[in-house]
């Protein structure tokens, strides 16, 4: 537009003025029709996504706001279509609006029909009257799920809810990472193959004591499979190993269990060796105290004579006491040999006298043989009137002459 | 005769489109006899949301035929016979109970 020189210049200014102003709002326009336009669509699509999760509840407690604000949506788009922004927009206030309404009368919990209220309409319930258990598991069906993986053990008791495995494994499938039969549950060595006895571990012996590491109680000393792996201890070394010795501070022979003997009578012989181990005796006794005997070196003594009757070879009764404790001593020690000597005082025939000395050295024989002393340990010699020991010429010596000795010839 | 024959072709096309005033003037006519029918059966009490639908869909439709906007006047108006009929079916069963079942199948 050009300005003639005649026009007054304040008339030329308020036509520009005007001609810009025009231009503005020409241009406002167009560019706020732009914007309301794209908006307008974005505007419908909020109220449809407002109403989406709450549609169910807006169709039952506010159905009149729900059918305005979603024809007045569908105008809105329609006039934005025709590029009527104005229009579209008086229809989307409109559309918001009774939105808003909806959503606010249709909040209460009653406006959602769910009988079991799982929060899953009915008409999307399968189970209308059974609540979902929500366990990430079919959530969207609206029925519970009691047994997700269906092996028959309930999800409140499978640790492995979405896998199928025996109840015995808890639900869970069984594995067995290492192929030797047992599953990694029971396994305590679930990486190594191990027999089944062992607990699915491999058997492990460093010490090679035939006891397994896990067993035993010393892995790197040989031991016996009765002491947990671990050698035996022998503190006292007496062979008997402490966990049977009763006295393992103290040596004594296996016999007595490990405890040494003691001595009860006190006379030098330990018990097992003493054969009166309650009563005192000499060693050579054995431990036992012979009243009518002692045994020396060389001979068995007698403290009492060997009675017989008088001119024969019959040993007394009276003397049946004292070759008694001979044959008890003769067969406490096996090793002694004897000669059973027999002797006669010088009265009489000498002849006479050897035969009856040889008599009485045999009766004697029999009688120990009678008490159960071998007759080949003995031999009966009778010698006659050829070893006085004492005076013939009196009779006490003559008394004395008259003798059983017993000679130990070995021992 | 061509320029004559092209005219006939034209106004043929126009008069069986939806853009025509003749298609919406029925439509119109056609859900406003529906949404009569589903008043007299109590849609409005009974099946609120159907039938405000189908109203205002009429009233725009309408609207719409007012200023010579054929095509919209026949949609809008096609919606409303759909809504009008969904309504009326519904309140004849609401006595029967089966209300819920058509909730359930319409609802989407």
């Amino acid at each position: 537009m050009s300005t003639s020189p005649d026009v007054p210049a304040k008339s030329v200014r308020t036509r520009g003025m005007a001609v810009s102003l025009v231009a503005l709002v020409i241009a406002s326009s167009l560019v706020a029709g732009c914007v309301t336009t794209s908006q307008i669509r974005k505007r419908a699509d909020d109220v449809q996504t407002l109403m989406g999760d709450q549609r169910e509840s807006m169709y039952n407690c506010a159905p009149v706001e729900l059918a305005q604000a979603e024809t007045f949506a569908e105008i809105a788009r329609h006039e934005g279509s025709m590029g009527r922004s104005l229009a579209a927009d008086k229809a989307m206030k409109e559309a918001e609006r009774t939105a808003e309404l909806a959503y606010q009368n249709s909040r209460e919990a009653k406006c959602l029909n769910d009988a079991d209220a799982d929060n899953i309409p009915d008409r999307k319930d399968r189970c209308p009257n059974q609540a979902e258990d929500i366990d990430e598991f079919e959530d969207s069906d609206g029925c519970p799920d009691p047994d997700n993986d269906a092996d028959g053990t309930l999800d409140e008791t499978d640790l492995c809810r979405n896998e199928a495995g025996p109840t015995y494994n808890k639900g869970c499938p069984v594995v067995d990472t290492d192929g030797d039969g047992l599953s990694d549950m029971e396994d305590n060595c679930p990486k190594e193959n191990g027999p089944v006895g062992n607990r699915g571990c491999p058997i492990v012996d460093t010490d090679k004591d035939g006891v397994q590491d896990s067993q035993d109680r010393c892995p790197y000393q040989q031991g016996l499979l009765s002491n947990q792996g671990c050698p035996l201890t022998d503190t006292d070394g007496d062979t008997v190993p402490d966990n049977e010795d009763k006295c393992p501070s103290e040596a004594g022979p296996v016999s007595n269990r490990g405890c040494p003997w003691g001595d009860t009578d006190g006379d030098g012989l330990l018990d097992p060796d003493d054969k009166c181990p309650m009563d005192p005796g000499p060693r050579e006794n054995m431990g036992c105290e012979y009243k009518r005997i002692q045994i020396t070196e060389k001979k068995i003594e007698l403290r009492e004579k060997v009675f017989f009757k008088s001119g024969k070879a019959e040993i007394k009764r009276e003397s049946w006491a004292l070759l008694d404790e001979v044959a008890l001593a003769m067969k406490d020690h096996p090793e002694i040999r004897v000669d059973i000597e027999g002797h006669t005082d010088d009265v009489g025939n000498d002849k006479s006298n050897l035969r009856l000395s040889q008599a009485r050295a045999d009766a004697v024989k029999k009688y120990l043989i009678g008490r159960g002393v071998e007759g080949a340990r003995m031999r009966a010699i009778g010698y006659g009137e050829d070893r006085p020991i004492d005076d013939n010429s009196t009779p006490e010596g003559q008394a004395i002459n008259r003798r059983v000795e017993f000679v130990i010839t070995s021992r | 005769m061509v320029k004559k024959g092209l005219w006939i072709l034209s106004l043929s096309v126009l008069l069986l489109s939806g853009c025509s005033p003749l298609h919406a003037t029925r439509s119109i006519s056609r859900a406003q006899k529906a949404l009569a029918a589903a008043e007299a059966v109590g849609a409005r009490d009974k099946c609120p949301y159907e039938f405000k639908a189908a109203e205002m869909n009429l009233e725009y439709a309408r609207s719409r035929e007012g200023v010579s906007e054929f095509e919209a006047a026949f949609t809008f108006a096609d919606v409303s016979f759909k809504l009008a009929e969904k309504a009326r079916l519904k309140s004849a069963f609401v006595a029967d109970g089966e209300k819920a079942r058509l909730d359930a199948e319409d609802i989407e």
